[in-house]
């Protein structure tokens, strides 16, 4: 079942390699949805989540002879959203550039037991809360898995801004988390 | 209790990571004309491409093929002069412009035509005067060589005025000085080498053919396209040399 599946998306790339737009269109139908969802962890809200996701679709469908079967296509098709949400930011956002600021601040504590009953939509209200900066290492440190020297190279600052973005972002976190537990037992109590 | 950063990051990719929305339709219409854009131009290039590319080998066909005027380019040393040296010779020099194909006679020359019909030489052999030697012949220069009898004087040539390029030198080294010839003559006589072969021979394959038609066009003894004319073994239609100045390629079998 699985080897059919990939089988399905080599025939699909190979299509679109011809110029069949049926092949364009049924390889966005599949891959859209995901994509959205991480073009959604990028963007503010939905509309530029939704812009992201085009732009990096018609870079996918431009760039798709450039993809050589190496490691998965969603993994390729994945990479090339995750540059073009921060792109789209370097151009929309000017702000990116953070102060780096020395100050580790009072961590908040945070019950994990309680953290875990947030479900996906506070968290990713919380990342998009976050500012730009923050939001994208966060984004490709805790959940794309990159290391602080790869987020220096994609995003073109040092390691150590990187690092300090990253200690920033988690504190963020941390205290809206806190906030919103606080909320939640207000409620109930 | 504290929430470790590790715990924290783990929160948010286990439930993040692999979070599916769908997007709304407007998304697609806005992809789709960007790569049939896309798509289109690409085409469009590859089109002018192609048509730079013919241009490109049909400029250079025809400055390869383009009309010679100088066939001394083509032809090598053309202008040599061909000389009797036997006291009773004959010197023959054509100019290296044919168009006005003066052919000066040096020695021993007497304009008019006293020419028998017929001589026999003494290997039995017969040499055919030409009476149509005052009818010009527009393709072929006619030169005859007339041996000198008694007096020495008695030598004789006559020439047509060349019309075409195409000048041909009789020069026979069975001609000798004491041999009592009056008269050789020669009418289009096999000499010249650039003669394409073609010309000669039957036509039996396409590939002669189109031999035949480039030869026509290109003089060099390379020509710029040659097909196979392989006749007997087998029909076989190919090309068996290219000429394109620096680049020539040529099959020997």
């Amino acid at each position: 079942m699985f080897l059919e599946h990939k089988h399905t998306i080599e025939e699909l790339v190979a299509e679109c390699n011809k110029g069949n737009r049926k092949a364009h269109e049924g390889l966005y139908k599949m891959f859209a949805p995901k994509m959205l969802g991480v073009c959604m962890r990028y963007a503010t809200d939905r509309m530029e989540a939704e812009d992201m996701l085009q732009n990096g679709f018609v870079k996918v469908f431009n760039k798709m002879g450039d993809y050589r079967g190496e490691g998965s296509f969603e993994g390729w098709v994945r990479r090339i959203m995750v540059h073009t949400s921060i792109e789209y930011y370097r151009k929309h956002h000017k702000m990116m550039q953070i102060v780096d600021i020395e100050t580790p601040g009072i961590e908040p504590s945070v019950d994990p037991l309680a953290a875990s009953n947030l479900g996906v939509k506070d968290l990713l209200a919380l990342i998009q809360q976050l500012p730009p900066g923050y939001r994208m290492v966060f984004n490709l440190y805790a959940i794309e898995g990159y290391s602080h020297k790869e987020i220096g190279e994609t995003m073109a600052i040092s390691e150590g801004a990187s690092k300090s973005q990253l200690s920033r972002a988690r504190g963020i976190l941390k205290e809206q988390i806190l906030k919103m537990e606080g909320k939640r037992y207000e409620n109930v109590g | 209790m504290k929430m470790s950063d590790k715990d924290l990051d783990k929160l948010f990719s286990s439930q993040l990571a692999d979070m599916e929305i769908a997007p709304s339709a407007s998304v697609w219409e806005k992809i789709k004309p960007e790569i049939e854009n896309k798509a289109e131009a690409k085409q469009s290039m590859m089109t002018w491409l192609q048509i730079a590319a013919a241009v490109v080998v049909l400029a250079t066909a025809a400055f390869m093929l383009r009309p010679q005027t100088q066939k001394v380019a083509l032809h090598g040393e053309y202008s040599a002069a061909t000389v009797n040296t036997s006291p009773n010779g004959l010197a023959i020099t054509p100019q290296a412009n044919p168009g006005l194909g003066d052919i000066q006679v040096n020695e021993g020359t007497r304009p008019e035509a006293s020419a028998t019909p017929k001589h026999q030489y003494n290997d039995g052999r017969t040499a055919v005067v030409m009476p149509l030697i005052n009818k010009v012949d527009t393709t072929h220069v006619m030169i005859a060589r007339i041996e000198p009898t008694e007096t020495h004087d008695a030598a004789q040539q006559q020439i047509s005025q060349p019309v075409t390029q195409e000048v041909k030198l009789i020069n026979n080294p069975q001609l000798q000085n004491n041999q009592p010839v009056k008269t050789l003559a020669a009418n289009n006589a096999p000499v010249q080498k650039e003669t394409p072969v073609a010309q000669k021979k039957k036509i039996h394959s396409l590939g002669d053919l189109f031999n035949v038609v480039i030869a026509k066009v290109d003089k060099r003894p390379n020509k710029i396209i040659q097909f196979k004319d392989n006749d007997d073994d087998d029909s076989e239609f190919g090309v068996s040399g290219v000429n394109l100045g620096p680049i020539q390629i040529k099959k020997n079998d």
